[in-house]
C-alpha cells in the first residue's frame, strides 16, 4: 500500500464507521460505540504507520483526482483536485487527531455511558473525526474550507448534543454564527488567492507567490490577502475578537470539549496559518506586515484570556479561557516567523495531550462530583488518585515546568519571539506563562486539595475514563523530548516554514517586469508571458531599490529545541511563582481571595464578567446592527419595494389607458382599421414615387 | 344628350343619395325603404351594362327577399319606437371624415388608373349569338357548375344556421 | 354603350356607395342599420364587378357570375345576420351596439 493510498483511507475509516452506524446501527448502545471505537482504532494504527514513515521519508506527497476543472482566459487552466497531501505537518496533526479522538471514544464508553443519546454521540464523534482528518490531509484550500465547515458543523451539532438544555441550544447557534463571521473572511482570502495565483494547492503556493505584484491588483496587498485568511483562523481559533463561541461551547459533553474545543478543531485555525505560511511571510515585503498582526491579536488573546481564567469558577470555563490562551500562545508564535511556526505547531502538539487531559481529568470529576463549580469541590485528590495525579500532571506541564511536555513548547515559543526582536510580545508571553501557573494550581488545589466538602460521595472513574488518563498523562510527560535534537532530527527539521530562497529575487524581477511592461500589471496572460521569456531584464536595469533585506528576518537553520538558560530559567521561575502565589492563596489561605476581589472593585468585575465583550456584542447588536439594519429595512420597504410597487403602478396605469382602446364594440375596431387603411396608403403615397 | 346617358346620371345621384339617407336617416323601418330604392336603382344601372339577368335576381333577391327580411327583423326587435333617439353613435364624425378621405383617395386613384378593355375573343363563325339569359344559362351549368352546387350547400346551411341562432331556447 | 359614360363614372359611383356603406357600418347605432351599411358595400362591389366585365371583358361572363354569387352569399349572409339581431335582442331587449360590449377590455 503507498503512502498516498494508505492517506486516504485515514479519513474515510471513521467515515465508513459512521455511515455504518448511521445505516445499520439502529441507536445500539453496544454496537455503535464498537464500531466508532474500531473505526478510529484503525485510523489510530494506520496515522502511526504512516507518520514512521514520513520519519523516513518526509518529502511531501500529493494525490489527488479533479474535481472542478475551469479554463478562461485570466487562468488558462484552474483545477480544484480532491485529494490528500501527506508531509510532517499532515502526518503530525493526523496522530493528534486519531490519538486523542480514539482516547476520547474510549473515555465517553465510561462517561457516557448512562446517557440517552448515547449512540448519537459516538456517530457525532465519528462523523467529527472524518471532517477533522479530511481537513488535514487536504491538499489544497478549496478541500480544506470544505472540511474547515464540516467540523464547525460536527462542532454545533455536539455542543448542541444536551438538545433539552436552553444554554446548548444558544451556545451552538452562537459558535455557529460567530464562526461563520471569521469563515466569510477566510472564504474571500481563498477566493482572492485563487484567482491571482492560479492556483490553491499547498504545494504550488509559495512558487507563485513572487509575481503578486505583477499578477496581483494594486488595490490588494498580499498581507491584507493573509490577513483575509487569518479571519478563518480568528474564528475557528477562537482568537479575539471572536472567541466568545469557545467559553460557552463548554455546554457541550465533557469529552466533546475536550476533542474538539480543546485539542484538536481549535488547532484547525493555527494549522491553516502554518499550512499557507508562506503568504504570512511573503506578505513582509509588501505593505501590509501580516505576521505582526497575527502574533499582536495572538498575544492580546493570551493576556486576554489568562486573565479571565484567574477569576471563573466553573471549572470548565477556567479550562476554556486556558485553551484562549494556549491557542493566542501558538498564533503570537506563528507570527514571529521561522522558529515560531516550529514553535507554534510544537505547541499545538503537545498542547493537544495535556488540554485533552485537563478536559478528560475535569469530566472525570464532574462526573463523580455532578457540578461545574469548583467552589463545591475540595480534597477529591484522596477520593479520585488517579485523576488527580494526572490533572497535577497536565497542571505541571501547562505551567511549563520541567520536564512535561509545556517547557519545551513555551520555551520555544519564548525563544522564537526573542529572535524576531518582539521585545513587548516577548514579555507579555511570559506574563501569560506566570498566570497560567497561577490559574490552573488555583483550579488544582480549590479541586483536589483542602477540605472536602459535607455531601456526596466522589468516587473515581472506571477503567475506561482513567485509562485514557494515563495515557494522556504519559504523553504530557514525554511528548516535549521530540522537540530535542536527535543526531540532526528533531521535531523542527520535519515542521519548519523556510523561506523559499528565490522570493526576494522573484519580487525584484517582478517589479523590474512592471517597470518594463506597465501594461502588463494585471494582465495575467501577459505577465505569464513575460514571466516565462527567458530573457529577462537585469535587477540593476530596472532602476528600483532592491527589497530591503534588513525587513526580513533571516532565516533560521536549526529548529530544534536548543535550552537557552536567559529563556528558560525566567520564565520557568515565573512559573514556580504562579505556583507558589497560587499555593499561598488557596491552599495555605494567606489572604482571602475575596477580599483581594473586593479592593480591585471594578477591575475585578470586568475580568469576572470577561471584560463584557459579550454585552459589547449584546450592546452592538441592539444599538448599531439593529439600527443599520432597521434603516436597510426602511430603505428595503420603502424604497426599493416603492420603485416596484411604482412601477407596477404605472403598468397598472398604462394598461387602464390602453384599455380604454379595447372597448368591446365591433364599429370602433372597423374605425380603426378604416384609420390604418387610410394610413397605409398615405404612406404608400408617401413612400412609392 | 341621350337617354341612356341621362338615365345613368339620374340613377347614379339618385342612388347616392337614397345610399345617404340609408345611413342618416333616423328611422329605421326608412331606411330600410331607402335601401330598397338604392338596389332597385343598381338594378337599373345593371340594365345600362347589359347584364339583364343580374338586374332582375337583384330585384328578386335583393328588393325582393332582403329587404322583407330587414324590415321583417325591424319589426320584430321594436326599436322604431325610440326614432327620437339618434340613429348615430359618437364615432359618427370621424367616421364621416374617414369614409370621405377613403372616397376621395378611391375616386382619385380609380380615374387615373389607365382602365384598357381586353380584346373580346372572336365569336366563332356560325354560333349562334346568345341572349344574355342564355350566355348566364350556359355558363352557370357550365363554367360555373362547381361554384354553383356549392352555393346552394351554402345557402341551405344559412338556412339551418339562421333558424337554430334565432330560434327560442327550449330548455 | 352608354355615350359619354366610361368605366370611371361607374367605379366613382361604386366607390361612394362604399364609402357610404362604410360610414353606416361605423356610424349608425342599431345593428339592422349596421346590415344595411353592408348591404350597400356588397352592392358596390356588386357593381363594379359588372361594370369590369361589361367595359373590359365583354366577351366574357366572369363578373356576372360573380356578382350573382355574391347575390347569393349575401342573401345567405343577410339571413345569419339578422337571426343573431333577432337573437341579441331577445338576449338584451336592444339592438343597439354600444350594449353589445361583452369583450370590453
Amino acid at each position: 500500500m503507498t503512502f498516498s493510498t494508505a492517506t486516504w483511507i485515514v479519513p474515510l475509516l471513521p467515515l465508513g464507521g459512521f455511515l455504518f452506524n448511521f445505516l445499520f446501527g439502529r441507536g445500539s448502545r453496544r454496537l455503535v460505540p464498537r464500531v466508532a471505537l474500531l473505526a478510529v482504532g484503525s485510523a489510530l494504527a494506520l496515522s502511526l504507520v504512516l507518520a514512521a514513515q514520513v520519519l523516513g521519508d518526509p518529502a511531501p506527497k500529493v494525490d489527488g483526482i479533479p474535481w472542478l476543472s475551469v479554463t478562461n482566459q485570466v487562468f488558462g487552466h484552474f483545477t480544484i483536485s480532491v485529494g490528500t497531501l501527506l508531509d510532517p505537518l499532515s502526518a503530525m496533526m493526523l496522530v493528534v487527531v486519531t490519538l486523542v479522538s480514539f482516547l476520547v471514544h474510549l473515555y465517553s464508553l465510561g462517561y457516557m455511558s448512562e446517557d440517552p443519546g448515547l449512540a448519537r454521540f459516538f456517530m457525532y464523534l465519528g462523523l467529527f473525526t472524518f471532517s477533522m482528518l479530511g481537513l488535514v490531509v487536504s491538499p489544497n484550500l478549496f478541500q480544506m474550507y470544505i472540511f474547515w465547515e464540516l467540523v464547525g458543523l460536527c462542532s454545533y451539532l455536539l455542543i448542541g448534543f444536551y438538545t433539552t438544555k436552553p444554554e446548548a441550544n444558544q451556545a451552538c447557534k452562537k459558535a455557529f454564527v460567530v464562526n461563520r463571521v471569521g469563515d466569510l473572511g477566510m472564504f474571500l482570502g481563498i477566493l482572492f488567492l485563487s484567482y491571482y495565483l492560479g492556483t490553491s494547492d499547498f504545494s504550488a503556493i509559495a512558487a507563485h507567490l513572487g509575481s503578486w505584484p505583477l499578477f496581483g491588483p494594486a488595490w490588494l496587498p498580499l498581507g491584507a490577502v493573509a490577513l483575509l485568511l487569518f479571519c478563518g483562523a480568528v474564528g475557528k481559533s477562537a482568537q479575539f475578537p471572536l472567541h466568545v463561541w469557545l467559553p460557552d461551547a463548554m455546554e457541550g459533553p465533557t469529552p466533546v470539549s475536550a476533542l474538539i474545543h480543546a485539542a484538536t478543531m481549535v488547532a484547525a485555525g493555527v494549522f491553516m496559518v502554518a499550512r499557507v505560511y508562506a503568504v504570512f511571510d511573503a506578505s513582509l515585503m509588501g505593505s501590509v506586515n501580516a505576521p505582526l498582526v497575527v502574533a499582536c491579536v495572538g498575544g492580546f488573546t493570551s493576556l486576554f484570556a489568562a486573565t479571565i481564567a484567574c477569576t471563573q469558577f466553573d471549572i470548565k470555563r477556567v479550562l476554556a479561557y486556558s485553551t484562549l490562551s494556549q491557542l493566542g500562545y501558538m498564533v503570537m508564535a506563528l507570527g514571529a516567523g521561522g522558529l515560531g511556526v516550529t514553535a507554534g505547531a510544537f505547541h499545538l502538539f503537545t498542547h493537544a495531550f495535556f488540554k485533552a487531559l485537563l478536559f478528560l481529568g475535569a469530566g472525570s470529576v464532574i462526573h463523580a462530583v455532578h457540578s461545574n463549580d469548583v467552589r463545591a469541590m475540595g480534597g477529591l485528590r484522596r477520593k479520585m488518585p488517579l485523576t488527580g495525579i494526572t490533572f497535577l500532571v497536565a497542571s505541571l506541564a501547562i505551567s511549563g515546568i520541567w520536564p512535561f511536555a509545556g517547557f519545551f513548547s513555551k520555551d520555544m515559543i519564548l525563544a522564537a519571539l526573542k529572535d524576531a526582536h518582539m521585545t513587548g510580545l516577548y514579555v507579555l508571553a511570559a506574563a501569560v506563562a506566570f498566570l497560567t501557573a497561577f490559574y490552573m494550581f488555583r483550579l488544582y488545589f480549590l479541586t483536589f486539595e483542602g477540605k472536602e466538602p459535607e455531601h456526596g460521595h466522589p468516587h473515581e472513574s472506571p477503567w475506561t475514563m482513567t485509562l485514557p488518563l494515563v495515557v494522556l498523562a504519559v504523553l504530557s510527560l514525554g511528548a516535549g523530548f521530540a522537540g530535542l535534537d536527535f543526531g540532526g532530527r528533531s521535531f523542527g527539521s520535519y515542521i519548519r516554514f523556510d523561506r523559499s530562497p528565490t522570493l526576494a529575487s522573484d519580487w525584484t524581477r517582478a517589479q523590474g517586469l512592471a517597470l518594463a511592461h506597465p501594461k502588463a500589471v494585471g494582465d495575467y496572460r501577459l505577465a505569464t508571458a513575460l514571466w516565462a521569456a527567458p530573457a529577462l531584464p537585469p535587477t540593476a536595469a530596472t532602476g528600483l531599490p532592491a527589497p530591503a533585506p534588513a525587513t526580513i528576518p533571516p532565516a533560521q537553520e536549526s529548529r530544534a529545541f536548543v535550552l537557552d538558560y536567559s529563556v528558560a530559567v525566567p520564565a520557568t521561575l515565573l512559573g514556580l511563582a504562579g505556583i507558589f502565589l497560587a499555593f499561598g492563596v488557596y491552599r495555605l489561605k494567606w489572604i482571602d481571595p475575596g477580599r483581594v476581589a473586593r479592593a480591585l472593585g471594578p477591575v475585578y468585575t470586568t475580568v469576572y464578567n470577561k471584560y463584557y465583550v459579550d454585552e459589547f456584542y449584546r450592546w452592538m447588536m441592539d444599538h448599531v446592527y439593529y439600527v443599520v439594519s432597521g434603516a436597510i429595512a426602511w430603505f428595503d420597504r420603502h424604497v426599493v419595494d416603492g420603485v416596484m410597487n411604482g412601477l407596477a403602478l404605472l403598468m397598472q396605469v398604462a394598461g387602464g389607458a390602453l384599455r380604454r382602446l379595447q372597448t368591446g364594440r365591433a364599429q370602433a375596431y372597423a374605425l380603426a382599421m378604416l384609420g390604418g387603411i387610410l394610413i397605409l396608403l398615405g404612406a404608400l403615397k408617401v413612400f412609392v414615387p | 344628350m341621350q337617354l341612356s346617358t341621362a338615365i345613368f346620371y339620374l340613377c347614379a345621384g339618385l342612388s347616392v343619395f337614397s345610399a345617404v339617407r340609408v345611413v342618416t336617416v333616423r328611422n329605421v323601418f326608412h331606411a330600410a325603404l331607402f335601401l330598397a330604392l338604392t338596389l332597385a336603382l343598381l338594378a337599373v344601372l345593371y340594365l345600362l351594362l347589359n347584364a339583364e339577368f343580374v338586374a332582375v335576381v337583384q330585384l328578386l333577391v335583393y328588393v325582393g327577399a332582403v329587404i322583407v327580411l330587414i324590415i321583417f327583423a325591424v319589426m320584430l326587435t321594436a326599436q322604431i319606437g325610440d326614432a327620437g333617439v339618434g340613429q348615430t353613435n359618437r364615432l359618427a364624425v370621424p367616421a364621416a371624415l374617414g369614409c370621405a378621405a377613403l372616397f376621395l383617395v378611391l375616386q382619385k386613384a380609380l380615374l387615373s388608373a389607365p382602365w384598357a378593355p381586353t380584346e373580346a375573343p372572336a365569336p366563332a363563325a356560325g354560333a349562334p349569338v346568345l341572349s344574355n339569359l342564355q350566355a348566364v344559362g350556359m355558363s352557370l351549368l357550365n363554367d360555373y357548375v362547381y361554384p354553383f352546387e356549392l352555393t346552394a350547400l351554402i345557402l341551405f346551411t344559412a338556412l339551418i344556421g339562421a333558424v337554430l341562432i334565432a330560434r327560442k331556447d327550449t330548455e | 354603350m352608354i355615350p359619354g359614360v366610361g368605366i370611371g363614372h361607374f367605379l366613382v359611383l361604386s366607390a361612394a356607395l362604399f364609402s357610404v356603406g362604410l360610414y353606416g357600418v361605423i356610424a349608425r347605432r342599431s345593428a339592422v342599420g349596421v346590415l344595411m351599411g353592408l348591404e350597400l358595400m356588397f352592392n358596390a362591389a356588386n357593381l363594379n364587378l359588372v361594370a369590369f366585365n361589361a367595359y373590359l371583358h365583354s366577351g366574357a361572363m366572369a363578373g356576372q357570375m360573380f356578382t350573382l354569387f355574391t347575390i347569393t352569399i349575401a342573401a345567405a349572409e343577410a339571413t345569419v345576420g339578422l337571426a343573431l339581431v333577432v337573437s341579441i335582442f331577445r338576449a338584451r331587449r336592444s339592438v343597439r351596439l354600444e350594449h353589445v360590449d361583452l369583450l370590453k377590455g
